[in-house]
């Protein structure tokens, strides 16, 4: 208990300064709805962690300035002067309560009552005027998808200063250009002293924008147990790789994304203790997440020991939710289905255990909320009567990866280095003795090894728009990557240089597609986009039936047939061979 | 008194506050980005960011650019970040004043009244302000 106080007690300060900072910007940009939204996540901070220990005068003050806001942000008029005095006067009476259990460990047996009514009295003026409608659906929007307040808001003074320092990086990248021409023992020292120097600002400036994940374990651990307890359950969670650093921006979405898939396993995977002794289980279920760091991506692997998903269950609750007719569903294979788990409506609202904290919950959320930070999350693997593994990624946003710039067609692409494992250059006529169709799909075969192959102009649509003029005999690069232990490879035009590319992040419109993790710059100035290995391996080629051709296994007919379906003809073989 | 920076759009005027015109650029490579909106052009580097390119010709649904012709990045500050607007033509700076504001219906001929989220009555004729965070909203796409 003392530990989570202590943890408690430098947030509340750390909440209430960004608060306090917050209401003074609010006073000299009363019409800013970005800061009305970072105040109203302070509240959140703190209804949410007063909730979990127990601290009801708290918690109810705390509510009362979170609905206050939510309606300032709905009315979307300017907030005047003399509704910032009300909030800075909660502010107060918070801090003081702060102050007591800081003291006293306890929250004091009276608090100032005046201001609770006041507040109130504003709320309900507001009401009756009304300019707000259900308070809820602002809650609901703050949690289906809105970006975290501040994700793409650069007033910050650390913002600014990992911008420039990007660019520092930058233009160290055009100097090293130089370098081979300028034949100058004391001039390479120079450029050797800058970079190490630009590099000391970087490793500072970024590591004050990141926060190790283990910050997140205190709340996670109290929710499992919470709701565990309620249900009869009991559940051990551990976490690996606490000191792993994300970016402080993404840790609060990242947390109500892992509380969203804890509460899930916790509710719908582990068994009941006398289920599991039945079963010969340990009596403890346990729940495990992984963190790690990968190229250009955080990881974060959920593990649970339960029951494992149930492919008819879940059709069951497909056409119950109507989200599927009862044909549809009956026609998806066992082994994808499952993966509509994440499906938007699937966790229904009137489900029991569908809400958290009064809050509508499932895994549609979690995923809603880890795609509008740029990220992705999938089903990585299920076994029946052994568990659920859910994988989700995040950008690791002003990272530095070093990656391969790769052509398809006149289009440049990134690849972060760490899934490359050859790059073959071939002609076209040893490309026609490597590649070899089975049954629909395309391997590329080197020194008796098959890798599946994807052909990346048709992934991305390219279109040349003077295809004629190719060369007769061009050259063509075979990409072999490797990620999660399985080896495959890309068709690909030319490979130019290694660089080091700091990770930028898309906008809205584009962080949802799935083909990329992320943009960067590169040495001349260009922007180019980086492929997300990852979701092009999950979505082009991780069917058993590929599986089984690069493990030289036969295929049955069936198989054969929906995978034919499935996979992408290689029509632009012919445009190679041309 | 406010200042409006003014834009043609396939001959339609169009006025966005000067404080959010961050700056206005022309032949820049825009990089294509494969399945991205029909109203997204691509991204383009300016100042180390990496700044999405929205086409306001196909957002509006009028016609598409000439042949030959070089449309302008217009770079806009919205609450999501910096965006690049397509224009045909930068205009002058026009001087507003506040009491000349009208409250526009929602009919306006020439583009979805949405975008529009109000107008300032000149001498001859009536200024569209452009509400830029209309146009770089996501409507909400779930899809497994």
């Amino acid at each position: 208990m003392e530990e989570e106080l202590r943890i408690f007690l430098s947030e509340s300060y750390e909440t209430l300064n960004s608060l306090d900072r917050e209401l003074i910007q609010l006073g000299k940009n009363p019409e800013s709805e970005d800061i009305l939204r970072t105040i109203h996540a302070n509240f959140q901070t703190f209804l949410e962690s007063s909730k979990f220990l127990h601290f009801t005068k708290l918690e109810s003050l705390t509510h009362i300035g979170e609905r206050l806001i939510t309606q300032l942000i709905q009315s979307d008029s300017e907030v005047s002067g003399e509704m910032i005095t009300t909030i800075l006067k909660l502010n107060m009476v918070i801090r003081e309560i702060i102050f007591h259990i800081d003291e006293k460990g306890s929250e004091p047996s009276e608090i100032n009552n005046s201001i609770i009514r006041d507040v109130e009295e504003v709320i309900k003026k507001k009401e009756s005027e009304g300019m707000i409608g259900d308070i809820n659906d602002v809650t609901d929007i703050f949690m289906a998808g809105t970006p975290t307040p501040g994700v793409t808001n650069e007033s910050d003074l650390t913002d600014r200063l990992m911008n420039t320092v990007v660019e520092m990086i930058h233009v160290r990248g055009r100097l090293f250009n130089f370098r081979p021409f300028i034949k100058s023992y004391e001039y390479s020292q120079i450029i050797a002293r800058m970079s190490g120097l630009v590099n000391d600002v970087y490793t500072q400036v970024r590591s004050s924008k990141t926060q190790p994940v283990g910050t997140l374990v205190l709340n996670l651990d109290k929710i499992i147990k919470d709701t565990a307890k309620q249900l009869g359950k009991s559940v051990i969670l551990r976490i690996i790789g606490k000191e792993r650093e994300v970016d402080a921006k993404l840790l609060e979405g990242l947390r109500i994304a892992l509380v969203q898939i804890l509460h899930n396993s916790v509710t719908h995977g582990v068994e009941r203790t006398d289920q599991r002794i039945a079963q010969d289980k340990s009596p403890d279920g346990s729940i495990t997440i992984e963190c790690y760091q990968s190229g250009e991506l955080f990881h974060s692997i959920i593990s649970d020991d339960g029951e494992g998903l149930d492919p008819d269950k879940i059709r069951k609750k497909l056409v119950e939710k109507s989200v599927l007719f009862t044909e549809e569903a009956s026609k998806i294979p066992d082994d994808e289905v499952v993966h509509y788990i994440f499906k938007d409506g699937y966790a229904g609202l009137n489900e029991a255990g569908g809400f958290i904290g009064g809050r509508p919950s499932g895994l549609d959320i979690a995923k809603a909320k880890i795609e509008t930070m740029g990220g992705r999350i999938f089903l990585k693997n299920s076994q029946k009567g052994r568990g659920v593994d859910i994988h989700l990624t995040l950008p690791q946003i002003n990272a530095i990866v070093p990656v391969v710039c790769v052509n398809f067609g006149k289009e440049r692409y990134a690849i972060p280095k760490i899934y490359l494992v050859e790059i073959v250059p071939l002609d076209s006529e040893s490309l026609i003795k490597g590649i070899e169709v089975i049954q629909g799909n395309s391997v590329f075969i080197r020194r008796g090894k098959r890798y599946p192959l994807i052909y990346m102009k048709q992934v991305l649509r390219y279109e040349d728009p003077d295809m004629k003029e190719l060369p007769e005999n061009p050259l063509i690069h075979i990409i072999i990557l490797e990620n999660d232990g399985m080896q495959f490879a890309m068709v690909a035009d030319g490979v130019t240089d290694m660089e080091e590319a700091v990770v930028r992040s898309l906008s809205s419109q584009l962080s949802g597609i799935f083909l990329f993790s992320g943009a960067t710059i590169l040495s001349d100035e260009k922007p180019s986009l980086i492929l997300d290995i990852g979701e092009i391996q999950r979505h082009y080629i991780n069917s058993k039936a590929i599986k089984k051709i690069v493990n030289f296994e036969e295929l049955d007919i069936v198989e054969t047939a929906t995978e034919i379906q499935n996979n992408i003809e290689p029509p632009f073989l012919e445009e190679f061979l041309k | 008194m406010r200042k409006i920076c003014t834009f043609t759009v396939n001959k339609i005027r169009f006025g966005i506050d000067v404080l959010k015109v961050m700056s206005i650029l022309h032949n820049i490579e825009i990089i294509r980005v494969p399945l991205a909106g029909k109203a997204v052009k691509g991204i383009i580097q300016h100042r180390g960011h990496i700044i999405t390119v929205i086409d306001l010709r196909k957002k509006f649904e009028l016609p598409d650019w000439e042949e030959g012709k070089i449309p302008l990045h217009a770079i806009i500050k919205t609450k999501k970040g910096a965006f690049s607007f397509l224009v045909d033509e930068v205009g002058e700076i026009q001087e507003i004043q506040q009491n000349t504001k009208v409250e526009i219906g929602k009919n306006i001929q020439e583009i979805d009244g949405f975008y529009v989220s109000h107008s300032y009555k000149l001498d001859d004729s009536v200024l569209l302000i452009l509400d830029a965070e209309k146009v770089v909203e996501v409507k909400s796409e779930l899809s497994v």
